[in-house]
């Protein structure tokens, strides 16, 4: 991923995270201990289209509610919360997702997205992105963000 | 005057988010009923009077641009208009949609002025 492309990716998950959820992150460099950072949970989705290729966010348990909280305008402490927060995290992925793709592509190219899944960051297959991957890391109200991006035939890989 | 208003999104949580994004503007929503996805909102279209579909695109079971198509072959849906909030926004998805008679089209992620200005595209100006 060349500069203009890993702004784009950046800018595309910053601009998401302040419009949808209401949090301002920070781009950060990697943590130097990653198995330090605790449970961690994983939301990955593919796409395909004009390119092929897979998304992911890992990012801490506790990160889900707050996003379902800011999102649906409710307190996080709301029993109503818990049962949200799954949802809330697919779908702002799949926000970041389709925001991201005309970022780097333009606005011309056809993508049909995949539906996102959650796992726990342990079950995911440890070549679930090729070392040409692209990888960033955000700070958000305490949260430490991971985004993973591949894509497949493309200049951007 | 109020407008029966069918959301049709997989997210439980956009749909929540269409519904409190409604109540932020003025425009007089009458009922809001919910799809999660294109076959169920054919079947709440069969029995409840809507007059505005807002649907996405990307949807397990049947996605929005089979919903649109169904509609438009329906004598009975092909004149109750449709507006799309989806986060798939090529110009040239828009365009096709577009083609097949949708009302108009916002991506995600939306303002309430954006769903205001939106609705009244595809509905007209009602008395504020």
């Amino acid at each position: 991923m060349n500069d203009t492309q890993l702004q784009a990716f950046e800018g595309s998950i910053g601009h998401i995270l302040e419009d949808l959820v209401f949090l301002f992150p920070s781009p950060m460099p990697a943590p130097a201990h990653e198995h330090g950072l605790g449970n961690r949970i994983l939301v990955h989705m593919t796409y395909s289209g004009a390119h092929n290729g897979k998304l992911a966010m890992d990012y801490p348990d506790s990160f889900s509610t707050m996003v379902a909280a800011n999102m649906l305008g409710l307190d996080e402490d709301d029993p109503d919360i818990v049962p949200k927060s799954e949802d809330a995290i697919r779908e702002l992925l799949n926000v970041i997702c389709g925001n991201l793709l005309p970022a780097l592509y333009g606005s011309e190219a056809v993508f049909s997205l995949g539906i996102p899944e959650i796992i726990p960051s342990t079950d995911a297959p440890e070549d679930m992105f090729s070392e040409t991957a692209t990888t960033i890391w955000f700070e958000a109200d305490d949260a430490i963000l991971r985004f993973q991006y591949s894509s497949e035939n493309s200049a951007a890989s | 005057m109020s407008f029966n208003i069918l959301i049709t999104d997989d997210s439980a949580t956009t749909r929540a988010i269409i519904k409190r994004t409604l109540q932020m503007t003025e425009v007089p929503v009458g009922t809001l009923l919910e799809a999660a996805n294109g076959l169920e909102a054919l079947e709440v279209l069969q029995n409840e009077w809507v007059d505005l579909v807002m649907t996405d695109i990307n949807m397990p079971e049947m996605n929005g641009i089979e919903l649109v198509e169904k509609m438009k072959e329906s004598p009975d849906f092909e004149n109750i208009p449709v507006v799309v909030l989806s986060t798939e926004g090529s110009e040239t998805r828009i365009e096709e949609l577009q083609n097949m008679g949708i009302n108009g089209f916002l991506h995600k992620p939306f303002t309430p002025e954006q769903v205001r200005d939106l609705i009244k595209e595809a509905l007209g100006d009602w008395d504020e």
